[in-house]
């Protein structure tokens, strides 16, 4: 497979995506408040957009394949 | 109180729980088990009952856990957490192991191994008074095994062992109410939460933690093989589950109940079906009667709740901060 981990940043903000975990169960699809993420030809995700992205971290919460991590900057994340 | 944000931070540090494990895709119980792990600042112990959790997590040579883990059998879970936590105690006592940073001692087992198999040594458990937290997550079945009714499987429900068909309409009993029997043993804390709703998880989690005594949380987890749905939608049945009060979200706190989230529109128990294969032939002509009890059942109960929880209003109010 390309790229198992792919990494899609935005300034200091990160989001790793583990490709090689994903099931292509569609339920980050479904949580992403901005419809950024889709599944690519071999049913896995990655991000179509990832200046739209606001780095809620709702599809890491939701994914139960652990394929999403968030990389904060400390200013984000003390709010 | 966890943000998301650092729930979903906590994912990269790697913790408790970690991905590459064989659950099915659209799973819901991988959704809860982070949650309540990453809700928990401490050190953890895991203690698992026998169910999909255990079988699909640990296949040899490889396992998803980054943390002691341990599995005994189907139906002595509690018995085994016991005595993990009685011999921490006893190390302590001895000062074998330093007791500056306290571990925190968390079971999970699913339907089967709690409503029926695991029954006896929860209650025993929780009698005695060990200090752990008791984490069900209820996928209404025995799905581990190809999808067996359980005591947790709700009205109506086709399974392998109660079909649907011209001679029966699914299971014909009514299902146990866990939650109230886990209040019966009078422990500090008593809940019941969703894997859609993460952040009543894991408050519940963190509440469950400080509680004196053992501490008992009753997750709904959807599960797309057994309910017969499409896996983009595990955690929207889960919600949909919480919005039509088959599965309201409330805390038992020394007795005195709470509810933690009220939907703002109660909604038809037949939307919920709707979205389940499991109770499709309840749509057939015919079976209107059906739709109407299990409706009444929802009714009766989240009326009992509500009616409960008014009661016991005062109690929250006086106490200014419990936990």
């Amino acid at each position: 497979m390309k790229e198992p981990i792919k990494l899609y940043s935005q300034g200091e903000a990160q989001l790793r995506v583990r490709r090689d975990w994903c099931k292509g169960c569609d339920i980050c699809i479904n949580a992403c408040p901005k419809d950024i993420l889709k599944l690519d030809e071999t049913g896995r995700i990655f991000v179509t957009d990832i200046d739209k992205c606001i780095f809620c971290g709702i599809c890491a919460e939701r994914c139960p394949d652990f394929c999403f991590s968030l990389e904060l900057p400390e200013t984000i994340n003390s709010i | 109180m966890s943000t998301i944000k650092q729930l979903a931070k906590k994912e990269s540090e790697g913790k408790s729980f970690r991905g590459g494990h064989s659950l099915c895709r659209g799973c819901g119980i991988p959704i809860a088990v982070r949650t309540v792990l990453n809700s928990i600042d401490t050190p953890v112990v895991v203690i698992n009952a026998t169910g999909c959790l255990e079988v699909a997590t640990t296949r040899f040579p490889t396992t998803a856990w980054n943390v002691p883990w341990l599995h005994v059998a189907f139906e002595n879970a509690a018995a085994a957490a016991s005595g993990v936590e009685a011999a921490y105690k006893a190390l302590i006592k001895r000062g074998t192991i330093p007791d500056d940073e306290p571990i925190t001692f968390v079971v999970f087992g699913g339907d089967g191994g709690t409503y029926d198999i695991g029954l006896q040594s929860l209650s025993g458990a929780l009698e005695r008074g060990h200090q752990f937290i008791y984490v069900c997550y209820d996928n209404e079945a025995y799905m581990n095994t190809g999808i067996q009714r359980s005591s947790a499987t709700p009205f109506g429900a086709s399974t392998t062992t109660s079909p649907s068909g011209t001679e029966s309409f699914g299971k014909a009993q009514k299902r146990k109410d866990l939650t109230a029997i886990m209040e019966a043993h009078h422990i500090s804390y008593v809940a019941q939460s969703s894997i859609s709703h993460w952040h009543d998880l894991s408050t519940k989690t963190k509440k469950a933690a400080k509680a004196k005594g053992p501490a008992f949380i009753n997750v709904l987890s959807t599960c797309q093989l057994g309910w017969r749905h499409e896996p983009r939608d595990t955690v929207n049945i889960a919600r949909l589950a919480v919005e039509t009060c088959f599965w309201p979200l409330y805390e038992i706190i020394d007795g005195y109940y709470r509810l933690t989230h009220e939907p703002i529109e109660k909604r038809q128990i037949k939307t919920w079906l709707k979205t389940q294969g499991r109770f499709k032939h309840l749509f057939n002509n015919g079976n209107e009667y059906l739709l109407e009890e299990i409706q009444q059942d929802v009714d009766k109960n989240w009326n009992r709740l509500l009616e409960r929880c008014r009661q016991d209003a005062n109690y929250f109010e006086r106490q200014e901060a419990y936990f």
